[in-house]
């Protein structure tokens, strides 16, 4: 039997994130990577999928984290919270991020947690001075219980708040400015709030200040006709289209050399179909490097 | 403000009173209603979802339609308190034992929801080395009644008035044959498994995962089974990895 209960800080060679295309590690996969190890640049997991005290899930991250550098991407921090944080969360994700020593850590600008009741979805914050005080808070009482700096990730959203005063652009910049977090630029979202929001997603883009972006993601959404007009939802169920590629190539035009992510998390796929995805984003990465040298040129 | 704000949104989904979250948000083509619905819907969907993966035999035998009725009702009655979806579906049995148009006409629903649940439950429980009954070689015979044991962290213990293992086990209920009415979940190290124990099997284990020396649990598995036979129950629980080392 292996001392898998004990923590083993400091086991794992470091393993930065590179600023390489990698994929969501979901369940469906985990053996086959495990076994294959294909080429892939890096892995991301639900934090969350990972806080229990044993069994097979934390085995098989330990063989991942051997192999692949690993970020941690939480959904359920709820850093939009009025009433704080669950300290006990923080606590186990400490444990965690001690344990397998993640390249990037990260959360969602939303709120899931209210009065002690998990909603189990990433809601909507207004982009107010009272939220934007309330996340900057958690914020920094995350990055000082993970003793760590983490990023926060731009939401998707159907609605928009009569409340609201600040456009999303700025409160991100603004979060990271207080806090001295990172931002990670999900394209995708963006793509989906412009649209169910009626602003202009590369505009979006220039205003995110380029050195506070640590990670972009890229993913699929849905379409749903609602009477005479169209939502995007954001369901993570298919690849991205046209126009998200060109709005990774906006942003890494922005931003320089970044990490890039793909997520899917409905109608999972077989493996080859994640890792083709993310050979596509290394080609726009590959691209957006020689583009950029040229210019220079 | 914000507080407000949260509490309409918790209330547009657990308990369908979507007026003060729409009177929040801004409202064009499309109906403040309508876009708080596709928070609200996913809300309960995701968690409902949570259960029908945590408790699949349930919604086998009781159908997907009747399951997402009773999965929904207890979403909206005891959403999860933890941000931790791994542990949310303990209170599904207790719940489902009180939900009316189930324990009439499916008494061992609560005790399945148990078995499942203990089967989830193990697979997420810490992990230890299993008992060796190799060791047992180096005990003299007359001090063997005298031993205790110590559950393994992952083993879970199920009784019920019905044939519980093989309700769980079976495809359709008309597969279910009259079998032993107790069940322990095992998880020696990675897998998990649900055996189907007789009451002798399983009072000596439960009497021994209380603390009690072989000998009086023995006793206790007699007094409900008079031809109990102690060797063999003692290696089908060893062999099940049931208990850990020291």
């Amino acid at each position: 039997m292996t001392e898998t209960g004990a923590k083993s800080s400091g086991s794992f060679a470091e393993l930065p994130i590179p600023a390489q295309a990698g994929i969501g590690l979901r369940h469906p996969h985990v053996l086959e990577i495990i076994e294959h190890t294909p080429d892939i640049a890096w892995l991301e997991v639900h934090s969350e999928n990972y806080l229990a005290a044993g069994g097979a899930r934390m085995r098989q991250l330990e063989a991942i984290r051997q192999d692949y550098p690993l970020s941690c991407h939480g959904v359920a921090l709820s850093l939009g919270s009025v009433g704080g944080h669950d300290q006990t969360h923080l606590a186990q994700l400490r444990s965690l991020f001690d344990r397998f020593e993640p390249g990037l850590v990260s959360d969602h600008v939303s709120w899931t947690t209210t009065g002690g009741t998990y909603l189990n979805d990433l809601l909507p914050l207004p982009y107010t001075e009272e939220a934007l005080d309330v996340i900057c808070r958690n914020v920094d009482q995350a990055q000082e219980a993970f003793g760590r700096p983490m990023l926060v990730e731009n939401p998707s959203s159907y609605v928009t708040f009569h409340a609201s005063t600040i456009p999303e652009w700025v409160f991100m910049s603004e979060i990271a400015r207080r806090t001295g977090c990172g931002i990670l630029l999900d394209v995708n979202n963006i793509f989906v709030s412009s649209h169910n929001h009626g602003f202009d997603a590369t505009a979006y883009i220039d205003a995110i200040p380029a050195d506070a972006v640590g990670e972009i993601h890229i993913a699929g959404h849905a379409r749903r006709e609602m009477g005479a007009a169209t939502i995007l939802i954001d369901d993570h169920s298919s690849a991205p289209i046209d126009q998200v590629w060109d709005l990774l190539d906006h942003a890494l035009a922005h931003l320089g050399a970044t990490p890039v992510l793909m997520e899917w998390d409905g109608d999972i796929p077989e493996l080859s179909v994640l890792t083709a995805v993310a050979e596509t984003a290394q080609h726009h990465l590959d691209q957006a490097a020689t583009g950029k040298l040229a210019h220079v040129a | 403000m914000l507080h407000e704000l949260e509490a309409a949104f918790r209330d547009s989904a657990l308990a369908g009173e979507i007026a003060a979250a729409a009177e929040l948000v801004r409202a064009d083509e499309i109906a403040a209603e309508d876009r708080i619905a596709v928070y609200a819907n996913n809300i309960v969907g995701s968690l409902t979802e949570v259960l029908e993966n945590t408790f699949p035999a349930m919604q086998r035998h009781v159908g997907e339609e009747n399951f997402a009725v009773i999965a929904g009702a207890f979403v909206r009655s005891q959403p999860p308190a933890r941000p931790r979806l791994d542990l949310y579906g303990g209170g599904f049995a207790e719940f489902v034992d009180g939900f009316a148009p189930a324990r009439e006409n499916l008494p061992w629903l609560p005790d399945l929801a148990r078995l499942e649940w203990a089967y989830h439950d193990s697979y997420f429980a810490a992990d230890a080395p299993r008992f060796d009954p190799g060791t047992l070689g180096e005990i003299a015979p007359e001090e063997m009644l005298a031993l205790t044991f110590t559950p393994h962290p992952a083993t879970r213990a199920i009784a019920s008035a019905y044939p519980i293992h093989a309700i769980w086990a079976a495809e359709t209920l008309a597969d279910v044959t009259e079998t032993g009415y107790q069940a322990l979940v095992t998880r020696p190290e990675l897998d998990v498994a649900a055996w189907d124990v007789d009451a002798g099997g399983y009072l000596l284990f439960t009497a021994l995962a209380a603390g009690q020396s072989l000998g009086d649990a023995a006793l206790v598995a007699q007094t409900e089974e008079e031809d109990f036979d102690l060797q063999g129950a003692l290696v089908r629980l060893f062999e099940w990895g049931v208990f850990r080392d020291g």
